[in-house]
């Protein structure tokens, strides 16, 4: 589904990342971790289109995104760690104004249960700023599962959200997978990648320094048998 | 604090400045640099000796037009300010300052004396670039005098700003906690209304003699009796401006730095009564609720599920630039709020007025009315509506995600003003036609429909090139153009305002010269063939507007790849 072969990007002379190559699967969760200024951030927004790498190519359900780029955006969604909304729309309004976006047939059908199950069915009528970070982040959600995306990319997902709805976000990220998306997510919270993802990127100074399952990483270093993925993480990091 | 204030303007200022000159390794920034300083050198620096428009009054009338402005600015800021807070603070600062062991009032005098730095620097280019680049003593007193004019009447609009939302957000509470502003502005507005009474006739007579003796006697009616008491603050601003050299500027700053001392003090103590008020009439609305729940009535905030906005479906289906432009349409009808309409009309009635100065009868006026209304919405509706990527790419990183080329893009952008503007104006422009129909001291009938058809066609084509290039300005320099709903505020934004107009209206020319070529090869070529009249002027301007047309389909596939292009790493979006 998601395919990464070489990815570099340079700002100036900094490699923020270089040849970085991976594949995620449908039904997949890659964990994308490293430390402040890994270059995690920076391969997200590679992965959706925000900024154009340097060097490398990224495949998104066969479509390459530099000379595809409008086939391959509407087989992925990307929800950043902040919340950008437009302020002129209420919450239903961004919800119709994205699936006319991604040609989503039906939106009348699509949109109440998904407000339903983001919780903002009572908030439809309301501008960003009558909600609440939480809400606001739900519906970037919302906006980003609308055109039942094949790929999700999710940037620290947990951030501004409460214990209920940090467990309901775990479950649609389960859940998504379970119905075949590809998922790549980005957190600092290592037990949540410990707890959801089914495979692990630690990346250090823009390079991949460990990729796979967590036995498959324990299995190129025996020293590290039976640690946790903190205890992993900081021993590969040097942290 | 003030220490504090200080690093962090230095500090601010010198990396402000190494990432403008980092910026400007970019070739589109260096070339965009150096064609603004060969403008300011060709307007301003090139003549040499400097000029001031100020020398062609008599000295003693000099303070009283320079009161007439100020009285006018007043009146201007007074009625458009925003009701936005006066002083928004950054994250940074909110989370810095608020933070930190300081009271509110230390917070305030902080952000006052911040924006003195960017006030006395706009003086200094100023005065710098209207003396035609002369340095000296006079440059430093003028820019003295402009600095103290600019900070207080800066402060002036803060002060009225504040004043007006805590009328508007808290009603009664907010009136008690404004009585003293109250009644110095009833006290104010009575004594002019008094003065004006017993000197205006006088006035008024001695004007027509000629303008010397009307500025004399208005002169001599601001120095006497009650009128010197009202006008003296106004006089203390303007007379700092005024002064000819460094003694004059001595004596005159006195007393122009009480009425600046006096406005600290009023609207420091405004924004306090301001939170106060806020939170009193918070508390008020709480026990108003506590009422409504025990059958005691109350009056609710906008509840979204009883009071929905008033919204418009959008085809699911369809290319989507359309959706930009549905987004884009709904933005312009939630800010365009009664206010807009009070003061375009203030604006048009205004307007008509100082061009004719002999009575219209009823209909012709109302459709000079209507017509001048046209030319505002045309001319002004870009500048004052920025619902695209002026506003927009402020959230480039989401456009970028979204199935979408470019060039979709800034056509949708770009499309909603155009047809929302053009729609205004062609109707108003209709409107001034029909009211016109039987008028019979007007051209014939068929002529002024020529007009009409022709000013349809050319609505929407300036509208075009005017849109096109503030969005082609943001796209290629992102980091010069103020994003964002607000535009640039205050008046050390007027000079990059001022490059920007300048900027369409070459761009308007430029775009105009191959459709007047055409259409005056279109009538020409008519001419030739033996047709004459009004209609052959109509197949021109539609030949006109075919070409402008063209050149806009060009320019969005232009700009489309420049958006495509975009990286919002290396943009310089704030």
């Amino acid at each position: 589904m998601l395919r990464v072969q070489g990815l570099t990007r340079l700002y100036d002379r900094l490699v923020a990342v270089e040849d970085l190559s991976f594949t995620v699967a449908p039904g997949e969760v890659l964990g994308l971790v490293g430390p402040n200024g890994a270059g995690k951030t920076t391969t997200l927004r590679s992965l959706c289109g925000v900024i154009t790498p340097t060097r490398g190519t990224i495949e998104i359900g066969g479509f390459d995104l530099e000379r595809d780029p409008v086939r391959a955006k509407r087989q992925i969604a990307f929800m950043p760690d902040e919340p950008h909304l437009f302020d002129y729309l209420t919450v239903e309004e961004h919800l119709r104004f994205t699936a006319r976006l991604y040609g989503v047939p039906h939106p009348d059908v699509r949109i109440p249960p998904l407000l339903r199950e983001l919780e903002l069915e009572e908030k439809a009528d309301a501008l960003p700023t009558e909600l609440s970070r939480g809400m606001r982040q739900k519906l970037v959600i919302a906006c980003g599962l609308i055109h039942d995306p094949r790929a999700l990319v999710f940037d620290e997902p947990l951030t501004g959200l409460d214990p209920a709805g940090i467990r309901k976000m775990k479950g649609t990220i389960v859940e998504r997978a379970r119905q075949g998306a590809a998922v790549v997510l980005s957190s600092h919270l290592l037990h949540l990648v410990e707890e959801i993802c089914t495979r692990v990127l630690i990346l250090q100074r823009g390079r991949a320094v460990a990729l796979g399952t967590i036995p498959e990483i324990l299995s190129g270093r025996p020293d590290l048998q039976g640690r946790s993925l903190e205890e992993i993480f900081l021993a590969l990091t040097g942290g | 604090m003030i220490g504090a204030a200080l690093y962090l303007t230095r500090r601010s200022l010198a990396n402000a400045s190494r990432a403008r000159m980092r910026r400007l390794r970019q070739p589109k920034y260096a070339a965009a640099f150096a064609a603004g300083a060969l403008y300011l050198w060709l307007m301003f620096l090139r003549q040499g000796s400097p000029g001031s428009a100020v020398g062609l009054l008599a000295p003693e009338t000099r303070e009283t037009v320079a009161v007439l402005v100020e009285i006018l600015v007043l009146l201007v800021t007074w009625t458009l300010s925003t009701t936005e807070s006066p002083f928004p603070f950054t994250l940074a600062e909110t989370q810095f300052l608020f933070a930190a062991p300081l009271t509110r009032r230390q917070v305030l005098l902080f952000k006052i004396f911040r924006s003195q730095v960017a006030l006395a620097a706009s003086a200094l280019v100023t005065v710098f670039l209207f003396r035609r680049g002369a340095w000296g003593l006079a440059t430093l007193t003028h820019a003295v005098g402009l600095w103290v004019a600019y900070a207080t009447l800066n402060l002036n609009s803060a002060g009225m700003g504040l004043f007006r939302l805590s009328l508007a957000q808290h009603g009664i509470v907010g009136a008690r906690r404004r009585i003293g502003t109250l009644a110095l502005l009833a006290a104010a507005l009575g004594g002019a209304w008094w003065v004006a009474r017993r000197d205006l006739p006088g006035v008024e007579a001695a004007f027509t003699h000629g303008m010397g003796a009307g500025l004399g006697a208005l002169t001599e009616a601001l120095h006497s009796g009650p009128g010197a008491i009202l006008s003296w603050p106004l006089r203390a601003v303007v007379d700092p401006l005024l002064a000819q050299t460094a003694g004059d500027l001595l004596r005159a700053l006195p007393p122009a730095l009480l009425v600046f001392g006096l406005h600290v003090w009023w609207v420091v103590g405004s924004s306090l009564a301001f939170e106060e008020a806020a939170t009193e009439a918070a508390a008020r609305r709480a026990r108003l609720s506590a009422g409504a729940r025990e059958g005691r009535g109350w009056t609710r905030p906008r509840d979204s599920r009883t009071h929905p906005l008033k919204s418009s479906r959008l085809r699911p289906a369809g290319p989507p630039a359309g959706a930009f432009v549905w987004k884009n349409v709904l933005g312009v009808r939630r800010e365009f709020t009664p206010r807009s309409l009070v003061v375009l009309l203030i604006a048009t009635v205004a307007g008509v007025a100082s061009l004719h100065g002999h009575r219209l009868p009823a209909v012709e006026a109302l459709g000079a009315i209507l017509l001048f209304a046209a030319a505002l919405v045309t001319l002004l509706g870009p500048l004052a509506l920025r619902f695209d990527l002026r506003r927009d790419l402020e959230l480039l990183e989401v456009l970028k995600t979204y199935p979408v080329r470019g060039r979709a893009v800034v056509s949708g952008e770009v499309g909603a003003l155009l047809l929302t503007l053009s729609a205004t104006a062609g109707v108003l422009v209709t409107a001034a036609f029909l009211l016109t129909l039987t008028d019979a001291s007007l051209p014939d009938l068929s002529t002024r429909a020529a007009i009409v058809i022709a000013a349809l066609t050319a609505i929407p084509s300036v509208l075009g090139v005017f849109l096109l290039v503030q969005n082609a300005a943001v796209l290629l320099f992102p980091a010069w153009v103020t994003v964002g709903p607000q535009r640039a505020a205050g008046l050390e934004a007027t000079g990059q305002r001022m490059l920007l107009t300048l900027g369409s209206l070459l761009a308007l020319v430029i775009a105009l010269v191959p459709a007047t070529v055409a259409m005056l090869g279109i009538s020409w070529g008519l001419g030739l063939a033996g047709f004459d009249g009004p209609w052959v002027m109509v197949t021109g301007v539609l030949a006109g507007a075919a070409v402008i047309g063209l050149e806009c389909w060009l320019a969005v596939r232009v700009l489309g790849g420049v958006f495509d292009r975009l990286d919002p790493s290396s943009a310089g979006i704030p």
